[in-house]
């Protein structure tokens, strides 16, 4: 009796070991070698954080979803779904002996709810529709709260369609714990930590003062804090960044420098410089588009049906050996916009190609073209929500299609609507908690 | 004795090393026996310069092998309180490697060792080095901060230039900054910093700054090591007459013994030092104003009435008291003649000054501007007295001694630089990555300067004004892996400058290996900036690992 007890607890205890360690989550198909998820992730350790998810906890609708349909590691060959991605994501994932093993995971396309955020997002929808306008410079006017623009009005002025984007239902204000990691083609890899804290001025649907945050004498759009927390070189260097609502008017950008050990103003003419410290994005380009959509010229290409990483897994997913994340994501079938985008004077960017979930307004692809117009950069944003529906970037990499060398990005806590406010974002304060030295 | 000494240091270092490393990472992955609230950090480095020119030292010696380690600890006690210290140790290889260099100064202090360059951590010198160097306490209210403890507190929108930067002062014993970061070159003083922002569009800032007793002037390296200053500055002295045969060494140690002497009668007087500063931003405009009342980091000298009686009854007949005897008494007194006859004074000054800085939107650049009115800047005047004149050109025909008069003078000072730092795009040379250019232009006046006023400007040391220039270039290629910088500033007044190259290639970003040389030029060893230092250009290899 005690004996087959005894071999019962080890049978239990092999089946739950095998369970976590060899199956990846939810998906019945087996876990690929190299593959870490959330908290597995050695990277957090070796930048001295512990994997601490979302604030809110992950969304259950996602996480629980049925997987209807796999491809990639261990399931159907990807062939099958060439159609459904980007060119380049396909080329990707096809060599999995380059860039490492990835699987795609189908699930239904959860709808958004109509309650709580997303319910109030529409409500100020509703409230301003019709009230804003785009001026001749490709400004918006009078944007209060809301999706400015319906679907039929974006889908006939690219313009429109872009700013949907830019006002879309995401956070007033958040706090993301944020892993940065190189790696290149001999499989190097060097890791960095940053917290970045946002806070926006207008469509605040949660905190107080909203909509809109007032006062706001400077018309400012968001204020980002970048602290980098590690390594030592790079740490306790703090960027404070104002962008502003005037199209004409560049953001202001201070940094603390330890080795200066004083704040210097930094100049933020050259949007399409490359990001510091090997990093596979431009300032402009970054998370899809980061710069002032009245600077670029946009052409509206069309709408297709692909699979999109725009409502996917909440939790990190990283082949440690390999040099992408969202490695067993969750997709959705719906017709994505392609909107391609031109800088008014090409210098390291010819182009760029966004593909945008016209539902939730995320951009789970994005290709960079470089100055001679060939692919430069695949940048993949696996975009999720948490139980309250608020939306958070959870797996991205950025991939230099013209070598062998990716940035990938994911968070070890994200934390949404604390209620910061404008003064909350002064660079004493900020040296107050990052100051190395 | 002196072995077991290099042994032991050797070991305490690698246990140093491998308990910071062990606890950093532990510290990091918030499993420490310290908790999660203390972080260690820091780097061991070494720095290996070799000299290209004869100088202080023969060309092809090395001009440093300094291995540093630096351990940062910061600690959160509470919300309201955090703790952060430094401590660097380094221990310079070269005298033990290379003994065909001068290893005189190896055991010597910096120089001038005041009483405050205390020896709390073993052996201070040339070779080797313990200090504390920061530690302070930094306690927020609100959006106050207060920091107590010994820091660096840096005010000021230039590079290299010190107008407003002026709080701590500096250790140019390894090179200053044409070698190291000026982080590392600040003297760390005990000080109060009070820092209160006030969180509106104007971003209003007050910051009010106290240094009740630690006073330390700058220092440079002892006599007869690399980037001497006295070296190219002060001469033998030779008189087979009056049996007279001092060499330069015995004549800066007896200058430096006087300058020590008098160093320690200040640190023990009133030496309070302090400041504020505002700043605000106004539209585009950040812009800020300062007082700061300091002692003079640099000292200035006088010749005792009672010298110069002497020199003058030495050598006028006409005196009542003629006596050319005392030219052998003289002789006899050995080069402490000299400090003996001289006195040393950091008098104090007070700094007006304003700074800004602006986005140009024309040119994509950040305009930066400082300046600074220094009101009662102490100058040394060369003696006036031509029986003193006359003993200088017998001590010394080449005319590099002089004695001051028997006081100094003070004159209002005022200097300000403008400066532009851009992010350009040169594609041919650079595809994906900005270069980042960042020109200064600085200018300064000495109101009413005299005749023989030791200005320290221009070719000889004498001029009133000073103009100069600086370019700094730096890059990035191979996704950040490999930086390259030249720097480059001259003096137009002085006709002289510097240019210095960089290649830095850092494999992760806690590694980096950089290699570099820097070259000095000037018309005379008297020159403002680099002229006492224009024989020691030197390339140099540092390697560098952080935790």
């Amino acid at each position: 009796m005690l004996k087959k007890l005894f071999l019962s607890g080890i049978l239990a205890f092999m089946m739950v070991f095998i369970h976590q360690s060899a199956w990846a989550e939810g998906t019945g198909l087996p876990k690929a070698p190299n593959w870490a998820f959330g908290a597995d992730i050695p990277i957090f350790k070796d930048v001295g954080v512990s994997y601490k998810g979302w604030n809110n906890g992950p969304n259950p609708a996602v996480e629980n979803a049925k997987i209807i349909n796999s491809w990639g590691y261990k399931a159907k060959p990807v062939e099958e779904i060439k159609d459904l991605l980007p060119e380049e994501f396909y080329e990707i994932i096809k060599h999995p002996e380059i860039w490492g093993d990835f699987r795609i995971n189908e699930i239904e396309n959860i709808p958004i709810p109509s309650t709580g955020h997303w319910g109030k997002y529409r409500e100020y929808t509703e409230k301003y529709k019709g009230t804003c306008s785009i001026d001749a410079k490709g400004s918006i006017k009078n944007y209060i709260a809301g999706q400015p623009f319906t679907k039929e009005e974006a889908e006939k002025d690219v313009m429109k369609l872009m700013w949907n984007w830019q006002k879309s239902c995401y956070c007033d204000d958040s706090f993301i714990e944020f892993v940065i990691s190189n790696i290149d083609e001999s499989g190097f890899v060097r890791n960095a930590l940053a917290d970045h804290i946002v806070m926006r001025f207008d469509n605040r649907l949660e905190t107080d003062p909203q909509p809109l945050y007032k006062p706001n004498p400077q018309g400012i759009d968001n204020i980002l804090a970048f602290p980098y927390r590690y390594p030592y070189n790079i740490g306790g260097t703090i960027m404070l960044t104002y962008r502003y609502l005037s199209p004409d008017k560049d953001d202001d950008m201070w940094m603390y420098i330890p080795s200066m050990r004083r704040v210097r103003r930094m100049s933020t003419a050259q949007r399409q410089d490359r990001m510091p410290a090997g990093m596979n994005y431009v300032y402009d380009t970054n998370e899809g588009f980061q710069g002032k959509l009245e600077r670029w010229k946009w052409k509206y290409i069309g709408k297709k049906v692909m699979l999109s990483a725009a409502n996917s897994t909440t939790t990190p997913q990283m082949d440690v050996k390999g040099h992408l994340m969202g490695v067993d994501n969750k997709y959705y079938r719906t017709p994505l916009y392609i909107v391609e985008g031109r800088p008014e004077r090409a210098i390291t960017i010819s182009k760029i190609r966004l593909y945008i979930d016209p539902e939730r307004y995320q951009i789970p692809y994005a290709i960079n073209y470089d100055i001679k117009e060939k692919p430069w950069f695949f940048q993949y944003y696996g975009y999720a929500y948490d139980s309250k529906w608020f939306p958070g970037p959870v797996n991205m990499f950025s991939i230099d299609l013209q070598r062998r060398y990716t940035t990938r990005a994911f968070f070890s806590s994200l934390t949404f609507h604390e209620g910061r406010k404008a003064e909350d974002f002064t660079m004493e304060l900020l040296k107050q908690k990052y100051l190395k030295r | 004795m002196k072995k077991k000494n290099l042994l032991f240091f050797v070991v305490m270092v690698c246990i140093g090393v491998a308990l910071c490393l062990n606890c950093a990472d532990k510290a990091r992955a918030e499993e420490s026996l310290l908790g999660e609230n203390v972080i260690l950090t820091g780097f061991i480095e070494n720095q290996t310069g070799l000299r290209l020119q004869n100088g202080v030292n023969d060309d092809y010696q090395l001009s440093r092998m300094r291995n540093t380690l630096q351990v940062e600890g910061a600690a959160t006690i509470t919300d309201w309180l955090k703790f952060n210290t430094t401590v660097r140790g380094y221990f310079d290889a070269s005298y033990e490697l290379d003994h065909t260099i001068n290893d005189a100064p190896k055991h010597m202090a910096k120089v001038p060792d005041g009483r405050h360059n205390e020896k709390l951590y073993g052996d201070r010198n040339m070779e080797q080095e313990v200090d504390l160097r920061e530690y302070y306490f930094r306690v927020f209210h609100g959006n106050s901060t207060l920091k107590i403890g010994r820091q660096q507190v840096v005010w000021g929108e230039a590079d290299l230039f010190r107008m407003s930067d002026i709080i701590n002062p500096l250790d140019v014993s390894a090179g200053g900054t044409f070698v190291q970061d000026l982080e590392n070159v600040r003297v760390p003083l005990r000080a109060i910093d009070f820092v209160h922002e006030i969180p509106n569009m104007h971003s209003f800032k007050l910051e009010l700054v106290a240094i009740p007793e630690d006073f330390r002037p700058n220092t440079a390296a002892a006599p007869g090591a690399n980037w001497d200053p006295f070296f190219a500055t002060t001469p033998d002295i030779t008189v087979p007459m009056l049996g007279i045969n001092w060499n330069k060494y015995d004549v800066a140690r007896a200058l430096i013994d006087a300058m020590e002497r008098d160093l320690n009668d200040f640190q023990d007087n009133d030496h309070f030092q302090g400041g504020v500063r505002l700043r605000a931003r106004f539209g585009d405009w950040d812009g800020s104003l300062f007082y700061y009342y300091s002692r003079s980091q640099d000292a200035v000298m006088t010749l005792n009435r009672s010298s110069e009686a002497m020199v003058e009854m030495a050598s006028n007949p006409a005196h009542p008291f003629y006596n050319p005897g005392i030219l052998a008494g003289i002789s006899a007194a050995g080069p402490s003649f000299i400090g003996q006859s001289l006195h040393f004074y950091w008098p104090k000054v007070q700094n007006i000054g304003m700074t800004f800085n602006v986005p140009e939107s024309l040119t994509g650049s950040i305009i930066r501007f400082e300046s600074a009115y220094t009101i009662d800047q102490p100058f040394t005047v060369d003696s006036p007295n031509p029986f003193v004149a006359g003993m200088q050109n017998i001590l010394d025909p080449s005319g590099l001694l002089k004695f001051p008069d028997t006081a100094f003078i003070k004159r209002d000072v005022l200097a300000c630089m403008i400066g532009f730092d851009r992010p350009t795009f040169i594609t041919a040379l650079n595809r994906d990555r900005t270069f980042f250019i960042s020109g200064q232009l600085y200018q300064k006046f000495v109101f009413d300067a005299v005749d023989g006023m030791k200005t320290g400007l221009g070719r000889e040391g004498y001029s009133k004004q000073q103009t100069m220039a600086t370019l700094l270039i730096n890059s990035e290629y191979f996704d950040g892996k490999v930086t390259p910088e030249i720097l480059g500033a001259y003096d137009f007044t002085a006709k002289g400058g510097l240019a210095r190259a960089t290649i830095t290639y850092s494999p992760t970003y806690r590694a980096s290996i950089a290699l570099g040389g820097i070259w000095l030029f000037a018309r005379n060893d008297t020159a403002a900036l680099v002229g006492p230092f224009r024989q020691d250009d030197e390339i140099f290899l540092n390697l560098k690992y952080t935790f």
